[in-house]
């Protein structure tokens, strides 16, 4: 009894110690990203932003002006031609001049990669800045204004002219006074001034009354021009709209604005106003005149000099001292609790769950318990025990909402007493068995049965939350039952099924029947982290290493891992929202709808989108809402951050460079073959730009789209050729953008130019014909030579025969002239006379055969016409010497075409053998010798009425047929004997002479 | 000597620069009672001596040193177109041949020809007669041919002199024409003279000197 007491007593200290550390804080905590000189920055001391018209992010520092395109910092100082490294505001006009008012008063703008100053402009040489400038309006004209301190005001026309005006009529304190500029209408500029309002109307300026409406602080007053005829000022009265040269006040509730101190204001991009005050504070009005929406934005103390709304929706903050802060834009719903009013820093959040009421419970490292309701946090402590801290791993709630939590250090209670209030926490001593029992265990999990028995896990084993020995606590399921082992996740299925696992086997136990599914383990292959069921009781289990297995009546029927798009293989918890399924790894989360066994939709989200950390150790939902408890805090996170679908991203070629040079002037640049030829560009995304991915096509037509995460792409050894780069960029949330294109070419190396190739065809061409010039000439030389010794051997022949003709033959001639007139002496005894017959005939005979060698020698009887008189000659002396009748018939007409000695010779030889035969071996007593001549085709035909002979008797080669037929055969000639005994012989050949 | 007298006597030149020969055919010639043969080695020595000759027949050799047969034929039947001349040769079927009967030369005498064929040649061609080979006949047909061609109204052959031309141009001798034909052996002579002189009148040279030819001769 005593004891209940002190617990009755104990637990009221405990409600009333829980009850005060309750707190209620606003939910939403905005995320910045914060850039430093770490980031390439040239200064932490940021004075201004500006986004220009392509998109990039100005930034003004005490160290120069930096541009930045979401990944670089590209920083500009006097070395590249600022007037002033000071940059105090950057305004941007409409012809793109981006322009700096520095602290010296000098003007120089950028434009188009060049920063231009009174050294390199006509236009800035004519200004003489006596301070800095502080108001920029550009007119409908396109002239622009410049105020400036010191009651100077400077106008730049648009066609070039200079103007500057002073207003030294304002008093010696007005030295520093501010000039603020405002077009009423295109015809009039009102110029604001601390003394007075000028009217600046066709060339004359007038003092204008404006009293009725403006009454400006002396030293503060502040006018932003949105467009023409459309400021924001403020003045002693409040802040006010003036359009049309009418104002319209729009807030003067000094008690929420302390606009005494108000030293500027800002409209953003979202009609968000934003208050720069002189005590260091920041306020922001929605809408204008809407509601009141933000304190103080404390960064750390630093002071914020300028705010930009870019058009992606980030907030730049601009800090003097800290760098730049970019607030993640409206509409990403990320809220990261690492550092909170209630959550410590990087407080490890271990488990998350819903309780009835819809509210998401989060248990942390430190014994942190949350609840987040609607729009506020609760946190509950739960106590140390002997001074070491609960980890709390798990969360369940019974019927009653009591809150049931699994510890390093064992099982807790927290009974719900009503109204967000719970008694301090109950703690459930483990009956070891025989009585034992011990409150410090390692409890891993624990879940409630159909029938709303506690169940938990731990290192030895399942457990029971039973009543023994008259006290509440937990029991081993009997270890026949169930073995006991290390035990991680507990599940009961809609058939009240405990479905566990203990890194061994998944096991399934109801009724005091257990089923191991060990044929399992190869499916798994590790240990299961955790089971849930799908609405259509198809079992989820998540594996430690081996993504998601879905199993329906013992068989594994799908699976997901990384390879199909999970977050990781890793997977810790589960949580299943109807047919959504969440699934917390170690590298970010991924969830999916599931339904009929088809997963889809999957979406993974990690720190790449913003989230505190991947490293996430449970996860649950509630509507569109998801809750991450991540080893560096709780992470709330809208459900439709990837639906959100941004604008694409702007996509710009920065420069191309080959080799060393590079140059920005890149459309239609000739590259040579050899060099490396590098493209750098850039997608303005400021939001997540690791995010960013490109893709490119090179080539003349057709779109090959290639992915690449990085920002430039080098090409080396490319063919020769004409090339078309596209590109084009798309955000994490965004489509692809318009691609953007440029062309160039690789010009060939010279051996593969037109005129080379030209130069070759011709040095070729010009070979080729030295060679067969050569070839000719050689073989002319040979025809020459051959003709020359031709007509060597004719002029021998000639000589020969000449010298034959004409001394042998008169010499013989002579002797036989001579035998003749010895013969004919009269006074020779008749034996002289014989031998003088004989020489006679000798004699004859030899000038016949001389006569032969002489017409066979001399070149000019080699015709046709020399042949065949010569044959017809020499038949008819034949015929005259013997006593035969002879007849010759030679053609009528016979060319006089050239024939070769051999044909010559031979076709007389072998008439004169077959006229031999016919007249001494024949007996014939008529001979007819008949030539016929058609064209060059010669047929000589012998023909005799003699006794012939057997043509095919072996005598045939002894009178002289054989040498005959070998003679013409050798012509390639026809030779024929016709002949039968007793009916002559006719010799006739053909060939072609 | 003086027995002799009572036959006619008729003077021949021998131009023969083969002094054996040139010797032995003087010797042959003069041995016979009818000639009177002067020979001469040279073609310039025989026409210097032409004048005091004056030869009925020179006997001429066609390959002459210096002055070719040929040419000495053409000058000597430009000044005496009466003197007849007959081409000496070893062979018959020499070019040269009816190139020396284009410059004027009557016929030809072949060395190697027996002693009474070489009388009767003389003979023959001093009284009108000309020796034709089937080679010369042929040039001579080929020659017309083309003359006709090149100049149809030129003296062309007559029928019977065509004929014997072509008889000839087949191979057939002088001798056999007369059977052939039917006509006497002189009056193939004739003919061929006649052919030969159509053929001479085609040369420039010898219309030319007609004039001379009447001024000079007989």
């Amino acid at each position: 009894m005593e004891k209940s007491k002190i617990n009755i007593v104990l637990f009221f200290i405990l409600l009333f110690t829980s009850l005060f550390r309750i707190t209620i804080v606003n939910g939403q905590a905005p995320v910045y990203k914060n850039y430093t000189v770490n980031d390439g920055l040239p200064s932490q001391v940021v004075y201004c932003a500006l986004q220009d018209k392509e998109g990039y992010m100005w930034f003004g520092t005490d160290a120069g002006a930096s541009r930045f395109d979401g990944k670089h910092f590209q920083n500009f100082t006097i070395k590249d031609g600022l007037s002033d490294n000071e940059i105090l505001k950057i305004n941007q006009d409409s012809k793109g001049r981006i322009w700096f008012f520095t602290l010296n008063g000098k003007l120089s703008y950028y434009f188009m990669h060049k920063i231009y100053n009174s050294q390199n402009d006509s236009q800035l040489s004519k200004i003489r800045a006596r301070f800095e400038f502080m108001s920029f309006m550009e007119d409908s004209k396109g002239n622009i204004w410049f105020g400036g301190y010191g009651r100077q005001l400077l106008l730049i026309e648009n066609g070039g002219g200079v103007k500057n005006f002073y207003f030294d009529s304002l008093e010696i304190n007005y030295r520093r006074a501010w000039i603020y500029t405002y077009e009423f209408d295109s015809n009039e500029i009102w110029i604001f001034t601390p003394k007075h309002t000028f009217k600046y109307s066709y060339d004359t300026i007038s003092v204008l009354d404006t009293s009725n409406f403006l009454n400006p602080f002396y030293v503060n007053f502040n006018l932003q021009n949105l467009r023409p005829s459309d400021a924001y000022y403020f003045c002693k009265s409040g802040i006010c709209n003036l359009k049309g040269g009418k104002p319209i006040k729009l807030f003067s509730d000094r008690k929420v604005v302390p606009y005494d101190h108000l030293k500027r204001i800002y409209i953003d991009n979202m009609n968000g106003l934003w208050l720069f005050t002189s005590n260091s504070k920041l306020y922001y009005l929605n809408k204008l005149y809407g509601n009141y929406q933000k304190d103080s934005i404390d960064f750390l103390g630093t002071y914020i000099g300028d705010i930009y709304v870019d058009d992606e929706g980030n907030k730049w903050f601009c800090s003097t001292g800290k760098g730049i802060f970019r607030e993640l834009p409206y509409g990403k719903k990320i809220h990261n609790l690492d550092e909170n009013k209630i959550f410590e820093k990087n407080e490890e959040i271990l488990c998350t769950a819903r309780d009835n009421l819809g509210r998401v419970w989060v248990g942390s490292a430190s014994g942190g318990l949350f609840c987040l309701d609607k729009d506020s946090i609760y946190k509950i402590q739960i106590e140390n025990i002997n001074g070491t801290i609960q980890k709390i791993i798990g969360i369940t709630f019974d019927k009653s909402n009591n809150i049931w939590g699994a510890t390093t250090l064992g099982v807790f209670v927290l009974k719900n007493i009503g109204d967000k209030q719970y008694s301090s926490q109950k703690r459930i001593s483990l009956e070891y068995g025989n009585g034992l029992f011990g409150d410090n265990f390692t409890a891993k999990n624990l879940k409630f049965d159909n029938n709303m028995n506690l169940y938990v896990s731990t290192n030895n084993g399942v457990t029971k939350l039973v009543t023994k020995f008259g006290r509440t606590c937990l029991s081993f399921v009997d270890p026949k039952e169930i073995p006991p082992s290390r035990n991680y996740c507990l599940y009961f299925d809609s058939r009240n099924n405990l479905w566990f696992e203990n890194f061994e086997h998944l096991f399934c136990y109801n009724n005091k029947k257990l089923t191991t599914y060990s044929y399992l383990d190869s499916e798994f292959r590790c240990e299961i982290t955790d089971i849930e069921s799908s609405f259509d009781s198809i079992l989820i289990i998540s594996t430690y290493g081996n993504g998601i297995k879905f199993l329906k009546n013992g068989k594994i029927i799908n699976s997901l891992n990384s390879a199909n798009g999970l977050a990781a293989d890793l997977c810790r918890r589960l949580f299943v929202d109807s047919n959504t399924v969440y699934v917390a790894t170690n590298e970010g989360f991924s969830y999916f709808t599931y339904q009929n066994n088809n997963v889809s939709d999957l979406k993974t989200i990690s720190s790449a989108d913003g989230i505190l950390s991947n490293d996430i150790k449970d996860i649950c939902a509630r509507g569109d809402d998801i809750y991450l408890a991540t080893s560096s805090g709780l992470c709330v996170i809208d459900k439709k951050i990837s639906q959100i679908v941004a604008t694409p991203p702007r996509v710009y070629f920065t420069s191309v460079s080959t080799g060393d040079s590079s140059f920005f002037d890149y459309n239609n640049r000739k590259i040579s073959y050899k060099s490396d030829f590098k493209i750098n560009f850039i997608a303005l995304a400021f939001d997540q730009p690791d995010k960013v991915t490109y893709q490119y096509s090179v080539g003349s037509d057709g779109y090959n789209w290639i992915e690449t995460k990085n920002n430039s792409i080098d090409f080396s050894l490319l063919s020769p050729g004409s090339y078309t780069f596209r590109l084009r960029a798309k955000k994490f949330n965004s489509d692809w953008s318009e691609p953007i294109s440029f062309n160039f070419s690789v010009t060939p190396p010279f051996y593969q130019e037109w005129w080379f190739r030209i130069l070759i065809i011709f040095a070729l061409a010009s070979v080729t014909f030295y060679f067969l010039r050569l070839a000719a000439n050689r073989k002319y030389q040979k025809q020459l030579l051959i003709l020359q010794q031709n007509q060597l051997l004719i002029d021998e022949r000639t000589r020969i025969s000449s010298d034959m003709h004409d001394d042998l033959g008169a010499d013989l001639s002579n002797l036989l002239l001579l035998t003749r007139l010895g013969s004919r002496s009269t006074n020779l005894p008749e034996e002289e006379k014989m031998q003088f017959h004989k020489l006679e005939e000798y004699a004859t005979d030899v000038i016949d055969k001389v006569d032969e060698i002489v017409w066979s020698l001399n070149p000019s009887n080699d015709s046709i016409n020399r042949l065949i008189s010569f044959i017809g000659i020499y038949s008819n002396d034949v015929f005259q010497l013997s006593a035969i009748k002879g007849s010759v018939l030679l053609p009528e007409k016979i060319p006089n075409d050239q024939i070769s000695a051999a044909v010559r010779r031979n076709v007389f030889l072998v008439v004169k053998e077959a006229l031999n035969n016919a007249v001494r071996h024949s007996g014939a007593t008529n001979i007819i010798l008949e030539v016929q001549l058609n064209l060059r085709d010669l047929k000589i035909i012998i023909r005799d009425n003699g006794h012939g002979f057997d043509v095919n008797a072996d005598e045939l080669k002894g009178n002289g047929l054989f040498n005959m037929k070998k003679r013409i055969q050798e012509l390639n000639g026809q030779f024929q004997v016709e002949s039968k005994s007793g009916e002559g012989c006719t010799v006739y050949f053909s060939l072609t002479v | 000597m003086a027995t002799r007298k009572e036959k006619p006597v008729f003077k021949i030149m021998l131009i023969e620069d083969h002094s054996d020969f040139r010797d032995s055919l003087t010797f042959l010639l003069n041995s016979n009672d009818q000639f009177k043969c002067s020979s001469y080695a040279k073609a310039e020595d025989a026409l210097k001596a032409l004048e005091i000759d004056q030869p009925n027949v020179i006997i001429m050799d066609i390959n002459l040193p210096g002055i070719s047969g040929i040419d000495c034929t053409r000058i000597i039947k430009s000044k005496f177109p009466s003197i007849q001349i007959m081409m000496c040769t070893v062979y018959e079927d020499d070019s040269k041949i009816f190139d020396a009967l284009k410059a004027g030369a009557s016929g030809y005498l072949l060395k190697r020809a027996a002693i009474d064929e070489i009388f009767a040649s003389v003979l023959d061609i001093y009284n009108g007669g000309s020796p034709m080979t089937p080679v010369i006949a042929r040039k001579v047909v080929a020659s017309f041919v083309s003359k006709s061609e090149d100049h149809a109204k030129q003296e062309i052959l007559s029928e019977r002199e065509n004929e014997i031309l072509n008889l000839l141009s087949q191979g057939l001798r002088i001798k056999e024409i007369p059977g052939i034909l039917f006509i006497s052996i002189n009056t193939v002579r004739t003919h061929i003279r006649n052919i030969y002189d159509k053929l001479q009148v085609n040369s420039r040279v010898h219309a030319l000197n007609k004039t001379k030819y009447n001024r000079n001769g007989s």
